[in-house]
């Protein structure tokens, strides 16, 4: 039971990441690389704001979020609008996008250097607490809630406002979108400032949940991530949950029972049995429209 | 004779470095029908989308109520009152048919959406008895009243239409034709962009042949369709 | 000074060999990011075969080192490949990136490998070395881009399903341009172990992967040399900041980055794209003599498509119902009808592109059925153009044409390698064949011009004489006229009918239906899928359900005499023309002699 909840606790934070990735993919067709980098980014720049200011955890998620959203608003101006109407705009899109990252992580780096960096030590309370038979600390319930939440919110904006209308239909038929008068240009900048700023949050709550953030820590999830769409079908949302609670648990039981070395292994042989047996993944619908 | 409702000028269109369209121009005048005709590739659909915001013309001036809009994107046209019902119909299979129509009022106020989809049930009642059902169901002619219907929502000054009787049964076309037609009677001007230009021809005011990405003949429709070069050229069998 | 430098010129030439494992899959179309991977792989298992001293006394280790890593690279980029490669796009980047990442992960944790300390290797590789590989690799591709193989991998990556068309097994090409790149790849990855005298597997990892792709981008495919420009800028990129002094840690991966971008933004064709291309380097031969002699062409009049019950339904609709169709060499079969009467399924069932839902029969003697493939059909000498035209954009209309010569061409790599003259003269007649169909259809003096930058019409003759290249027997066309005028359809008309008369089998599907009329040998007319009139022009032209299909029983009774009337004008000059050509149709002269239409 304990691993059980160590798992959703972990796997929630992956999902969180992945459903950034997957909401772009799934309504503009574009992968994001940069999205690590925003990982990144809100991961030390969280840790600058308490270590600064001082400023409680249910205060910090809104100026994360924040802080995400306007950088993937630059993301989309800067690295793919001006790619579309491109006949190679997916593959150049995947390089603008590598290029923009790899822009914000010198930055970052500038800013705080290589080392890594933790929380201050007493910035949030570390009361453990027993549910089921397991420990565990306060803390990751509250990353366990703010994500869960932060993602049912989503799902209810992309299913039942306007704006989720409007992202439906450009998912379905971006010309069809044009032609109805919507603002489609808008409407992307909205989807990818949504996206990074679950992203930046997803950063946050990784370092809370294991206290220490370097440059590295968007690449080595990033991957992760993108096996966690693959799995749970490319543009799903419900399947980026899914997909990123199992990973999180066969993880948590692989590292438990093959051992450490082997912990990342879990999430690509996942993506290869996936690609192999169900290719659209767990969720996904078989797309007509070619990648 | 008052000023037409839409005008273009010396509208050139490229895609990449072919030129779609070479130097087309045309006037609308306020409540009438006018027709493009013209074979496959001539152009039209790109005269059509240079019109409503979907394409930036390489050269060109287009008018509408006066307002220089060459350079407006779709979503300002659609709110000023510019609605295309494009080639293909592009309705959304996968939302239902009241979905669809709450599209065409993305503008509008939710009571003007309201008020315009109870109308828009009354003219289509088709459409109103299959509203719980996803539009990729409908058959051919259906999905083309949902789409006019779908642009009439937006309360359009001027209806631009993009082959409306394409793939559809000869029957079916006499229903399409006789819709627009009731719209135009409602004091909205249409732009109707046909490939059968007998028909097109039949039903309008003005046309203007367009061949090769320019307008080769253009009159009042009556005109064109008795002329010899025009049957010759375009009406043959179709 | 030399000295100084020779780290980073090995350093170049190394990282260009790791682009050009990239370049030969990106230049196929495919977003494979493996070849970091496989180098590892190449890399680690040739530490266990490089023996210390020469074998057999003269074999230097180094030469059995690259062997044997090649060999490993191309063998893992095989199995790999089975199951990623109907994988495309972002699907196939993701699943190669988690396979670099599970070599790594795998060869970590690994004794002989010695994990994350790494492995010592004897330095064996200096920038001659290095130097020389890189040329040889270079030299490979350089003939690699004017042979067929080069021409294939381009037309898959420009339209895949075009490629098809012309007899390219495109499954079976992709997984040879990732075999290739595995054995490139395999090759960088020994040598960096020799060099660098010291490798570990988190060396080969995501961000390499990532680097190499980059490097291969900004370098560019369009020209054989890209990689090597990619990997000089991106290599000496550091250099001139650390000798300018902008050395802190953070601004070199800044402008690194900002570069990046503006090259992918900007430069679209990578830096290769800045060379300006000699535009006339393929000059047309018009020597007939260099021309092969082809197969002829089965006997006028043989049954080249016998196909019964064809039909194609989705869900419920049935797009075509239960067509007999048969095609004979020399004759011009048009099927029309008007739009959405399923006149391009059917085309494309018999070019097997949609597996028919019903039916049995042969084309060309290959018979057709839901598995039969396309490139079969094609290889069986089965040609085609689409309805949106389908051709290689970025390619010239030369090369366009010269792929479309993929199934009477030979393969030139291997004795293009060694200047072999049989290559040159096997070229230089896949020229002249080229050269005569571009100048047949009117196209000979714009050769060089890209496929995309033609005008509308030129582009579709352009996708004629990439189908004539092939020397089809059946020649399917869809609606090859559309957007002509009257002159361009005139002639595309006499085209068409010597293309007949000298024994090709043409099914044209069109909607000019004055044009079918004088073009056609039969016509079968076509209406919600089913055939509602099969037979001769004249025929056709006189019956009264194929007016009703076009115009619409409901008009009124004025339509309906203009139809006939118009019908029957037709019918006149149609049959005049025809009597010109002593066709030896009969034509009624009667000009009442249309029927009414039949009310409902």
């Amino acid at each position: 039971m304990q691993l059980f909840l160590d798992g959703i606790f972990l796997g929630s934070i992956y999902a969180l990441f992945a459903i950034g990735f997957t909401l772009v993919f799934g309504i503009l067709d574009r992968l994001n690389l940069a999205h690590a980098a925003v990982f990144t980014a809100g991961a030390l720049v969280g840790i600058e704001i308490v270590t600064r200011f001082g400023v409680p955890i249910w205060l910090l998620i809104p100026i994360v979020l924040v802080f995400g959203a306007v950088l993937g608003i630059l993301i989309e101006r800067i690295a793919f609008r001006p790619l579309a109407g491109r006949h190679d705009a997916h593959f150049a899109g995947l390089i603008s996008s590598i290029a923009f990252g790899a822009i914000l992580l010198s930055l970052l780096q500038a800013l705080y250097g290589a080392d890594t960096r933790r929380f201050p030590a007493d910035a949030f309370p570390s009361t453990r607490v027993e549910i089921f038979g397991a420990t565990v600390s306060l803390l990751q319930v509250i990353i366990l809630i703010i994500s869960v939440s932060l993602m049912v919110v989503l799902t209810w904006l992309v299913a039942k406002s306007k704006l989720g209308r409007g992202m439906r239909t450009i998912a379905e038929n971006p010309h069809a979108a044009s032609v109805l008068g919507l603002n489609v240009g808008r409407i992307s900048s909205t989807t990818f400032a949504l996206s990074s700023a679950l992203g930046a949050v997803a950063g946050v709550l990784f370092t809370l949940n294991v206290n220490a953030a370097s440059l590295g820590i968007g690449n080595a999830v990033e991957l992760k991530a993108l096996a966690v769409i693959v799995v749970g079908g490319m543009g799903s949302l419900p399947g980026a949950l899914v997909g990123g609670l199992i990973l999180g648990v066969t993880e948590v039981l692989a590292v438990n029972y093959i051992g450490s070395s082997w912990r990342d292994m879990v999430a690509f042989g996942l993506l290869f049995l996936i690609l192999i047996l169900r290719p659209q993944g767990l969720f996904g619908a078989r797309k007509t429209r070619e990648v | 004779m008052s000023d037409p409702i839409l005008k273009v000028e010396g509208l050139q269109v490229n895609y990449g470095r072919v030129e779609a369209v070479r130097n087309v121009s045309f006037e609308v005048p306020e409540g009438a029908l006018v027709t493009l005709v013209g074979a496959n590739g001539a152009g039209k659909t790109s005269v059509l989308n240079a019109v409503s915001g979907l394409l930036r013309p390489r050269q060109g001036v287009i008018t509408f109520e006066g307002n220089d809009i060459t350079k407006w994107p779709a979503h300002r046209l659609v709110k000023a009152g510019l609605v295309q019902v494009p080639e293909g119909r592009e309705i959304l299979g996968t939302l239902t048919v009241a979905e669809n129509l709450s599209l065409g009022g993305w503008h509008r106020s939710n009571s003007t959406l309201h008020a315009k989809v109870a109308e828009v049930y009354e003219r289509f009642p088709v459409l109103f008895e299959r509203r719980k059902l996803h539009a990729g169901a409908l058959s051919g002619g259906e999905q083309q009243m949902l789409s006019i219907a779908r642009a009439l929502i937006a309360d359009p000054k001027v209806l631009l239409l993009d082959e409306p009787s394409m793939g559809l049964a000869p029957k079916i076309v006499d229903e399409v034709f006789a819709v627009i037609e009731e719209i135009r009677l409602t004091g909205t001007t249409v732009v109707l962009v046909e490939q059968n230009a007998r028909r097109a021809l039949a039903a309008a005011d003005y046309g203007y042949v367009l061949e090769t990405g320019e307008v080769s003949h253009s009159g009042p429709a009556h005109e064109l369709l008795a002329d010899e070069k025009v049957i010759e050229a375009y009406l043959g069998l179709d | 000074m030399l000295a100084e430098y020779s780290s980073l010129i090995t350093l170049i030439a190394l990282t260009a060999i790791l682009a050009y494992s990239f370049y030969a899959v990106l230049i196929a179309g495919q977003l494979s990011l493996a070849q970091v991977g496989l180098a590892s792989l190449a890399a680690f298992t040739s530490a266990l075969v490089v023996p210390a001293e020469p074998l057999f006394g003269f074999i230097p280790p180094l030469v059995i080192g690259i062997v044997f890593g090649m060999f490993v690279g191309a063998i893992a980029a095989f199995i790999l490949g089975l199951p990623v490669i109907r994988l495309r796009g972002v699907f196939l980047a993701i699943a190669t990136l988690a396979f670099g990442e599970m070599v790594r992960i795998f060869l970590i944790n690994q004794s002989w490998t010695n994990g994350a300390q790494g492995l010592s290797f004897s330095k064996l590789v200096g920038p001659w070395i290095a130097w020389i590989a890189l040329a040889g690799v270079a030299y490979w591709f350089w003939r690699l881009s004017g042979s067929r193989l080069g021409r294939a991998f381009a037309a898959i990556r420009e339209d895949e399903l075009a490629a098809t068309t012309m007899g390219i097994d495109v499954p079976r090409y992709r997984m040879v341009s990732f075999v290739i790149a595995g054995a490139v790849a395999g090759l960088y990855g020994v040598l960096l172990a020799h060099f660098s005298r010291f490798a570990d597997p988190n060396e080969f990892s995501f961000t390499a992967a990532v680097d190499g792709l980059v490097t291969a981008v900004v370098g560019g495919v369009t020209l054989f040399i890209g990689p090597i420009l990619g990997s000089a800028f991106l290599s000496v990129l550091p250099e001139v900041q650390r000798v300018i002094g902008v050395d802190a840690g953070w601004i070199r991966p800044t402008i690194s980055g900002v570069l990046l971008l503006v090259v992918i933004l900007f430069l679209p064709g990578g830096l290769s794209g800045l060379i300006p291309l000699r535009k006339s380097t393929k000059r047309l031969i018009v020597d007939p003599s260099i021309r092969p002699s082809l197969p002829s062409l089965p006997a006028a009049g043989s049954e080249l498509v016998n196909l019964s019950g064809l039909g194609k339904s989705y869900g419920g609709v049935h797009a075509v119902q239960s067509v007999d169709l048969t095609v004979n060499a020399g004759e011009v079969l048009g099927l029309i009808g008007p739009n959405g009467a399923g006149k391009t399924t059917l085309v494309n069932m018999v070019t097997a592109l949609t597996p028919p839902s019903t039916g049995t029969g042969t084309v060309l003697g290959v018979p057709l059925s839901a598995t039969t493939k396309a490139h079969r059909l094609a290889q069986a000498g089965v040609a085609r153009t689409f309805q949106q035209i389908k051709l290689f954009n970025r390619l010239s209309a030369l090369e366009n044409v010269l792929v479309g010569g993929y199934r009477v061409t030979k393969d030139t790599l291997l004795r293009r390698l060694f200047f072999l003259p049989s290559a040159r003269r096997a070229e230089r007649e896949a020229m002249a064949m080229a050269s005569a169909q571009l100048i047949r259809v009117g196209l000979g003096d714009k050769a060089a011009n890209a496929a995309g930058d033609l005008s509308y019409g030129d582009q579709r003759r352009l996708e004629i004489a990439r189908a004539l290249a092939s020397h089809p027997s059946l020649l399917v066309l869809d609606e090859p006229a559309a957007g002509m005028n009257h002159v361009e359809a005139e002639s595309l008309s006499e085209l068409i009918r010597s293309l007949a008369a000298d024994g090709i089998a043409v099914l044209v599907i069109e909607h000019n239906v004055r044009m079918m009329l004088a073009t056609c040998d039969r016509i079968m007319v076509l209406n919600f899928g089913e055939i509602i009139a099969f037979g001769k022009p004249g025929d056709i032209a006189r019956d009264p359900r194929v007016l009703e299909a076009y115009l619409g029983s409901s008009g009124s009774d004025e339509d309906a005499d203009a139809a006939s009337a118009l019908a029957s004008e037709n019918l006149a000059q149609v049959s005049a023309d025809r009597d010109d050509a002593q066709r030896g149709l009969h034509a009624d002269p009667d000009p009442d002699g249309v029927t009414n239409p039949e009310a409902n």
